[in-house]
């Protein structure tokens, strides 16, 4: 990939509102001159230039590219859905380094704040699991969830060559690896100490009570009359409803994690969508 | 006021009779005869007229009664004086010593013929039972069932069972105040009910909150509260439940063998801990009525008990004392059902051995499965 010295915007602009549906339509391939494209306004010049350095050197470093784009609706572009969009354009404009492909990408649409983030190629497939494609996305949502584009683009492109550096060096960032090694040192330990003491005090403490059986009652059950209790009043007043609405996606999140991996679909792309 | 004791006799050979708690009869000390308490009764009936005329003008004279302790402690040691107050001097009508006892003393044995005896002027007027429930359980039976307490105890230090020794086994007719009453109860609650539903990748989680009012009558019958400052409430609580659909009307007939004490708390002050267990239940079972709801806060307890009937009763108790490395270990047995209790010594070095029995070999059984994991 070359890089190209036109105003990023005025390019991505031309790219991403000029191009026609028919295009996608028609299976047609362009060649997308940069890592960062903000067709939807949200970064400045010189923040787009910063994050294309970040994200160039990330692919120098691993072979692997990272892309963010953002655009104003999916839909315009004839998708039904921010994941076919993503992959779409992946597709359309031959996104990722090598025969492969390898590369990542990022795509917000803002009209309704969905984000895709998709994976293809082996690399990128081993470098981005179902887990840490998830925890990947935590990295930047809380910053797009407040307007931080910037810090959310540059966080992204960050843990993206982390992950491709984990990667690199035989341990990519997934479910098994990570939380037995937890297990290890700390919470092991409290548990071989803790759990036993536990049981063993709660056991004590119920033979020692059977050695103190002496004490005051405080009821009178034993002595209710037969048929003596009357309910006179029986009211159940509906005051008020209150609803909350909790987003589950960092449960099936975490839930996911459990069989570690990466889940590739049938036109080779891993990866998820949500909204920010 | 020798006249004030009563010895129940065998009308056969004359043998002091004690009442006998698995026959429920009188029985003879010497001939083994045996009396319902109707046919003691009926012969003693004069003696106890009697017994309770006297107390009645004992009471009625109470300066020349006064008067009369006067000139019996005069003539006693100066050192007598601190601890005469509360104490009554008694002649044991088949030895004629003098029997020295607690003021609230009914019934209590010669220590010097060993006769049963009865102070029937003890119960006058006031101070006379309505009821009576008698022993059913035998000393030798309370005796066992003290042994049988020791088992399966884990913690009880090992030379407990071997070294202590029982010190006192009494069957004591303990004064009980046995309260009716209503409890008005006027409560309200403030609750929720959560209910969630998932739709996509959304939780819906609705709330609902309800204002809820019970209100109510909870009736209660002879709900018990001893009357005697000498036995500790703790033990006469926890030897309960009594059957007293078996309570007889009061006679001194049923005493004969047993101690028995009049009561020393009366009723309004026993009242407050009857009350406080009937407002306690009461608000208990208003509570299991709000059901159903995920959350439940009482905002409202208007609650108050309305006591209606008093009976006075002499409930049935042996006691134990035993004593080990100096100490007294008292337990109760409830005389009518041998319901055993009574607080043990706990052995630290069982304690410690049984936590780091069961605390060391889970810590290795996890150290292996978490090794492997």
């Amino acid at each position: 990939m070359k890089r190209t010295p036109f105003a990023l915007t005025v390019v991505l602009l031309l790219l991403f509102s000029l191009v026609p549906l028919s295009a996608f339509a028609a299976n047609e391939t362009e060649t997308l001159p940069y890592f960062v494209s903000d067709a939807a306004g949200l970064l400045t010049a010189q923040q787009q230039q910063d994050l294309e350095s970040q994200a160039r050197a990330v692919y120098e470093q691993y072979g692997c590219g990272v892309y963010a784009i953002t655009i104003d609706d999916f839909r315009k572009f004839g998708f039904s859905s921010i994941d076919a969009c993503a992959e779409g354009f992946y597709k359309h404009y031959q996104m990722g380094i090598g025969d492969e492909h390898n590369g990542i990408l990022l795509l917000l649409s803002m009209n309704d704040r969905d984000y895709a983030l998709k994976a293809y190629g082996s690399a990128a497939h081993t470098a981005f699991t179902d887990y840490g494609s998830y925890r990947l996305a935590e990295r930047f949502l809380d910053d797009f969830r407040q307007g931080n584009w910037y810090d959310g683009f540059s966080d992204y492109i960050g843990t993206a060559g982390d992950y491709l550096a984990r990667a690199a060096a035989g341990e990519p960032v997934d479910v098994p690896q990570q939380e037995s090694s937890r297990l290890v040192p700390g919470v092991k330990i409290a548990m071989i100490i803790g759990i036993p003491i536990l049981i063993a005090f709660g056991c004590c403490e119920g033979m020692k009570r059977t050695m103190k059986p002496v004490k005051k009652h405080t009821n009178a059950d034993e002595y209710l009359i037969p048929g003596g209790i009357h309910l006179d009043i029986k009211q159940d007043v509906f005051i008020n409803r209150s609803v909350t609405r909790t987003r589950i996606a960092s449960e099936s999140r975490s839930s996911s994690g459990g069989g570690g991996g990466t889940t590739i679909n049938s036109g080779g792309f891993s990866g998820h969508s949500g909204k920010f | 006021m020798s006249s004030q004791l009563t010895n129940y006799q065998c009308p056969s050979c004359t043998g002091p009779l004690h009442f006998d708690s698995e026959s429920g009869m009188l029985q003879c000390d010497y001939c083994g005869s045996r009396y319902s308490v109707d046919e003691i009764e009926k012969l003693y009936q004069d003696k106890l007229s009697q017994a309770e005329q006297a107390a009645a003008e004992v009471a009625a004279d109470s300066a020349a009664r006064e008067e009369s302790a006067e000139n019996v402690l005069s003539s006693d040691e100066e050192s007598w004086n601190a601890e005469a107050d509360g104490m009554k001097l008694y002649n044991c009508p088949s030895c004629g010593a003098q029997l020295i006892c607690d003021a609230t003393t009914a019934a209590t044995s010669c220590p010097y013929c060993g006769n049963p005896t009865v102070i029937p002027g003890q119960f006058h007027g006031m101070l006379k039972p309505d009821y009576i429930l008698p022993f059913r359980i035998t000393k030798e039976e309370a005796i066992s069932a003290l042994t049988k307490y020791y088992r399966g105890k884990k913690m009880l230090p090992k030379t407990f069972m071997v070294q202590n020794h029982i010190e006192e086994v009494k069957g004591m007719y303990v004064p009980f105040w046995l309260f009716d009453g209503t409890v008005y109860a006027d409560m309200e609650y403030r609750t929720t009910r959560v209910t969630s539903v998932r739709q996509g990748d959304e939780l819906i989680t609705s709330t609902d909150s309800f204002d809820v009012r019970r209100a109510g009558t909870v009736r209660f019958r002879h709900i018990p509260a001893d009357g005697s400052k000498k036995m500790p409430d703790e033990l006469m609580d926890s030897i309960e439940p009594f059957d007293f659909s078996e309570m007889k009307p009061f006679s001194t007939a049923y005493m004969p063998g047993f101690l028995a004490d009049i009561y020393d708390v009366d009723d309004r002050e026993s009242y407050e801990r009857a009350k406080d267990r009937g407002v306690h239940t009461a608000e208990q079972l208003m509570d299991q009525t709000v059901s159903g709801y995920s959350s439940v806060a009482p905002v409202r307890r208007q609650v108050r008990m309305k006591q209606e009937k008093t009976a006075y009763a002499l409930l049935p108790v042996w006691m134990l004392s035993t004593q080990w490395n100096g100490n007294n270990f008292l337990f109760a047995m409830n005389g009518q059902s041998g319901k055993f209790i009574g607080d043990l010594p706990i052995s630290r070095r069982r304690y410690f051995a049984w936590f780091f029995g069961i605390a060391a070999p889970l810590a290795a059984l996890l150290a292996i499965v978490l090794r492997s994991l």
